[in-house]
């Protein structure tokens, strides 16, 4: 007994002396103690290791605190140069994501309509023989995996050489299509190569943010913070350009609201006054700059094999300018709901010499069924300036995923990508084809079924076989009831890795379960090209196995041994090293794999031991070969400013279906919850989804806070909780809803409509019904 | 048992007797900041009568110019 | 800052009109804007110089309330009994400060729009009762709940009325145990999630799965 309260007087102690030197820090921070004084205290227990944040695409560096084999605890690690020691609140509880009670640690198969457990060895011999079946009998196009932004590097690159490479099929696609597409659409047509020019650090150099469709305060907390930093201590202004008003227009300088579709004539409006008013940066336009046009009216994809190709033709300035003439601030105010002066304020900003501006944009701009174009529309404003490429200046579309850049758009796995290039072109499927150890005749020199089309070949029986891993497709796709119809039908084979069940693992044959974040070893890439590596730091539960584990098993057991050699303890490391040779340049080359286990990442092009913070700048960029910009994206090295219209959404509100429907996410909640649900803290601050009604609507409906609300549009119903004037306000005759809760499933309601030229779905208009339950 | 730990701040200029003050104190564990002038005291006393005796002697320290409680445990 | 809605320049509509605009509509906003209020004074509360003796503890704080969540009475004496709002209690209350009579600091008001500040909060003539209450309170809950070691706690209240968080947690008159110790981080709600589960218990989140 003695001998417990002596340990017990001796924790106290520990405490009260923990408590003090907490509160002495907090008090000033940057003091120090005498280390032999401090290292016993309580939480130096634990074992700190760094990692890159599980959840969005900021791509946070965190310390993840380990004891007794269990991830414990998260810390912001003050070395990263993204979030400089701060989380969000998803950040710091992301450990408890990996200890919901119902985890999956067997796989499960389903036998007369229930699921069996069985061992890791049989499942995956299931699959194999499956997936070998059903090539057999119905040739290689019908079967395909599709994955996520959430994949990391070496899973998605495994993914890409055993069915583009070994299976010869392009059916690889990643539900990153359903999130960036329309911003690798832009990057594209704009730069001739993706993923953005600037970095973070602009957020310290700017005088100007504007944000286009962007709630950051909730979906890029950290960088918003950045932004609030900057705010307080260098007055920078904020402008939210937005649909609704959310704490993101709250604590910006101005928010300016628009009506759905319209930023494509703001954006041009915008062109127009600088034009106008001669504050284009001429030289830079002259020297860097081309112009072109594109098709027009150019559809919605609702339509099966629905085909769109792009006719490009070149324009000069004033043929341009007479294009501008439609759109007028005065015209523009009449389709937008924007003032003249409001958008003339806007043009002023982004047209004043003096000022750097840095545009962000994520979901509003990327999830439209003219995605590339309102990309295009928008890289526009800052090439006429030439605010780009420099510190402060910068148009920077934001990512969701932790890993959407990293994997599914540096390793290229969508139909039409390969690690390097296309698989249209015949060099870029030599170079794919030497380094897999594959014939070149392997790699098919069609792209295949993007994501919506994908699915669609699902219901209509031209693929009969999939294999989804780290993603949620009957919670995520739009217009959802008829994907989940077509997994269920006779003769498809759906295999799910997974971590927890989902609606996604109800639809599935065979369940795998999945090893998560630090329970294996890998590495994701943020949306400033950071490349961030994590180790192993506990053992995934059960028979848990990583996804790229899972591919290599089902790949060797087809035959395929010698593509995929990989030992298990180094596997990891070899993958990387095989998979750096695609991008063995100084437009792409990335750290090895010592520079990341030592640093919080480091950002591509990293050339002659340096990462690149600005691209195409020859200040900042050794890829450069010319003076001042240069755009070797494209073979001149000059950008393309895209002559692009208005052009209305598919479905507006009618009388019928009278108000516009807009989904997004919380804070509190990462994709669609699988994860952040079963963290009770989070849990419990957001439990559920609600609809967000302007209290003019909701008064003239009868409908109170907290009511049943009834949402119908052409292809669904759905009952939900209506939120009056909560975290977000949308406008007279505009509702907006969540879409993390799968017991309440907006994307039944949603349209798959998309933009035809990068096949991204909008989310974020369709028309529905709104009535009191 | 009483166990509380403190934020001493020393007066002006008179931070090392401060420390070599409160050492001579058998209840108090002293943790000078190596960087500020603040100095973190714990105290560990047998009983709540001891603590009050405790504390109006340091009460008399003249080099310390305030004390403030940051956490209190009683093990009883 | 202009938080208006900016369709209040334009009257005419390119889409099939849907609703009438009602003028009411540009005058509401969300019931979380109070976050920012205070955000202009981040970097002062940031600077600030600590002032011990004059600070106020939390149970003091709780003793000016009947029961968690109830409004504060006014520990002092009423300088005009009249008056209201602007002209007297917010002189003290809108922004705070030292107020020498009392030696301490005028607790901030989370709510300045909020004028006619006597309908909730009384004073204090007697301390004798009428006749004795069993009136058994409502505890306030524990502060500084955390989730993991390194977590940020909860916010445990409710936030209506209280939204504004540097009003309370921030500045001399912040009582110590909830003085945030990072006032310059002014989004707050992105780290500290509300938990208050005095008023609907969540469970934890299930799923009905028959695996």
């Amino acid at each position: 007994m003695y001998k417990q309260t002596e340990d017990r007087r001796s924790f106290l102690k520990k405490m009260a002396i923990l408590s003090a030197v907490t509160t002495a820090t907090a008090m000033f921070p940057g003091i120090l103690f005498a280390e032999e004084q401090t290292k016993n205290l309580p939480v130096g227990d634990l074992e700190w290791k760094k990692a890159p944040c599980r959840f969005c695409g900021v791509g946070c560096g965190v310390k993840v605190g380990i004891e007794n084999g269990k991830a414990v605890a998260v810390k912001g690690d003050p070395n990263s140069t993204v979030n400089k020691g701060l989380c969000c609140v998803k950040g710091y509880h992301a450990v408890i994501s990996m200890y919901g009670k119902d985890r999956l640690t067997k796989p499960l198969v389903k036998k007369n309509g229930k699921y069996v457990e069985t061992s890791m060895k049989e499942a995956l011999d299931l699959v194999a023989s499956k997936l070998k079946e059903t090539r057999e009998q119905h040739g290689n196009d019908s079967v395909s995996i599709y994955g996520s932004g959430q994949w990391t590097i070496p899973d998605g690159y495994v993914a890409s050489k055993f069915f583009k490479g070994c299976l010869s099929t392009n059916n690889v696609e990643a539900n990153a299509r359903l999130c960036m597409a329309g911003a690798v659409g832009g990057f594209l047509t704009t730069f001739g190569i993706d993923e953005p020019m600037g970095c973070y650090e602009d957020i310290d150099h700017a005088d100007v943010f504007v944000l286009w469709g962007n709630n950051m305060a909730e979906m890029h907390p950290v960088l918003f913070s950045r932004l609030l930093d900057q705010k307080y201590k260098r007055k920078a202004v904020i402008i939210d350009f937005a649909t609704r008003t959310t704490r993101t227009s709250v604590a910006a300088n101005k928010s300016i609201l628009f009506k759905p579709q319209t930023d494509l004539a703001v954006a041009n409006a915008i062109c127009h006054e600088i034009l106008r008013n001669g504050w284009e940066n001429k030289e830079f336009v002259s020297k860097y700059c081309n112009l072109s046009k594109g098709k027009t009216n150019i559809g919605y994809g609702l339509e099966d094999k629905f085909k769109f190709k792009e006719e490009a033709s070149a324009i000069n300035l004033d043929e341009f300018k007479k294009f501008l003439e439609d759109y007028t601030p005065e015209k523009v105010e009449k389709i937008s709901g924007v003032s003249a002066k409001d958008i003339k304020y806007m043009a002023s900003l982004y047209g004043d010499p003096n000022k750097k501006v840095t545009s962000f944009w994520c979901m509003g701009m990327n999830q439209h069924t003219r995605a590339t174009w309102i990309n295009n529309l928008v890289y526009n404003i800052h090439l006429l300036t030439g605010k780009i490429s420099t510190p402060g200046n910068s148009p920077f579309s934001l990512t969701g995923q932790p890993s959407a850049c990293g994997t599914v758009r540096e390793v290229g796995t969508l139909t039409n990508r390969l690690p390097y290039g296309v698989v249209m072109n015949p060099k870029h499927r030599e170079k794919a084809a030497k380094i897999w150890n594959v014939p070149v005749s392997n790699i098919p020199p069609k792209p295949t079924y993007h994501t919506v089309e994908m699915f669609r070949a699902l219901d209509r029986g031209d693929i009969k076989f999939m294999w989804i891993q780290v993603t949620n497709p009957m919670v995520t796709l739009p217009n959802v009831n008829r994907y989940t119809d077509a997994a269920k039908k006779e003769g498809r084979f759906i295999v799910v890795s997974d971590i927890y069940p989902t609606p996604t693992t109800d639809i599935a044959d065979v369940i795998l379960p999945s090893a998560m974040w630090v329970e294996r070893e890998g590495l994701f890439g943020n949306s400033e090209r950071r490349t961030q590596y994590f180790e192993q730091m506990v053992n995934p539960p059960g028979e848990c196995m990583s996804d790229t584990w899972q591919l290599i098993e089902v790949a060797r057991r087809l035959g395929f041994q010698e593509q995929f050699p990989y030992k298990e303890e180094t596997h990891i490391e070899e993958i990387y090293n095989e998979y750096r040779q695609f991008h063995n340049n100084k437009k792409h080359n990335m750290a090895p794999l010592e520079v990341l286990k030592e640093e919080a990442g480091m950002q591509w092009p990293y050339v002659d031991g340096k990462p690149t913070q600005w691209r195409f700048n020859a200040k900042y960029d050794p890829a450069c070969t010319k003076e001042g910009f240069d755009f070797y994206g494209k073979p001149d090295g000059k950008a393309i400013i895209w002559q692009r219209p208005y052009e209305a959404p598919p479905e507006v509100p009618t009388e019928e279906f009278p108000f516009w429907l807009n989904t997004g996410r919380v804070l509190e909640h990462w994709h669609t919850g699988s994860m952040t649900r079963r963290i009770p803290v989070l849990n419990r601050a957001v439990p559920h989804a609600y609809v967000e009604l302007n209290p003019v609507d909701a008064k003239r409906l009868g409908i109170s806070d907290g009511d049943m609300v009834l949402l119908t549009s052409k292809r669904g119903k759905l009952k939900m909780p209506a939120l009056i004037n909560g975290r977000g306000l949308p406008p007279v005759g505009q509702v907006f809803t969540p879409f993390f809760d799968e017991n309440m499933l907006v994307n039944k309601l949603t349209l798959d409509a998309y933009d035809p030229i990068s096949k991204q779905p909008d989310y974020k208009k369709c028309a529905v019904r709104v009535e009191k339950a | 048992m009483p166990i509380k730990s403190y934020i001493a701040y020393p007066s002006e200029g008179k931070r090392q007797e401060l420390i070599e003050a409160l050492k001579e104190f058998e209840e108090c564990e002293v943790i000078p900041s190596e960087n500020h002038k603040i100095i973190i005291v714990v105290t560990e006393t047998d009983s709540k009568e001891e603590e009050k005796v405790m504390e109006a002697k340091l009460k008399e320290v003249n080099s310390l110019m305030m004390l403030s409680m940051v956490a209190g445990f009683d093990t009883n | 800052m202009i938080v208006a809605n900016s369709l209040r320049a334009t009257n005419e509509d390119a889409y099939t009109p849907i609703i009438e605009q009602v003028d009411d509509e540009f005058t509401i906003l969300p019931d979380e804007s109070g976050v920012f209020e205070r955000a202009k004074y981040a970097i002062d509360y940031e600077n600030i110089p600590l002032d011990i003796p004059g600070e106020r503890t939390l149970s003091d704080y709780y003793k000016t309330q009947a029961y968690h969540g109830a409004p504060p009475y006014i520990p002092h004496p009423i300088s005009n009994d009249r008056t209201i709002g602007e002209g007297t209690c917010l002189q003290c209350h809108q922004n705070g400060g030292y107020v020498a009579i009392y030696d301490a600091y005028a607790p901030v008001t989370p709510h300045p729009e909020k004028v006619n500040c006597r309908q909730c909060h009384v004073g204090k003539e007697t301390n004798s009762l009428f006749k004795e209450s069993t009136y058994p309170g409502l505890k306030a809950p524990k502060t500084g709940t955390k989730f993991t070691v390194t977590a940020p706690p909860v916010i445990p209240h409710q936030l209506q009325l209280h939204e504004n968080c540097l009003a309370c947690h921030a500045g001399p008159a912040a009582p110590k145990e909830i003085r945030v110790t990072h006032p310059e981080r002014v989004n707050c709600r992105q780290c500290h999630v509300v938990n208050n589960q005095e008023v609907v218990p969540v469970p934890d989140f299930t799923r009905k799965t028959e695996y």
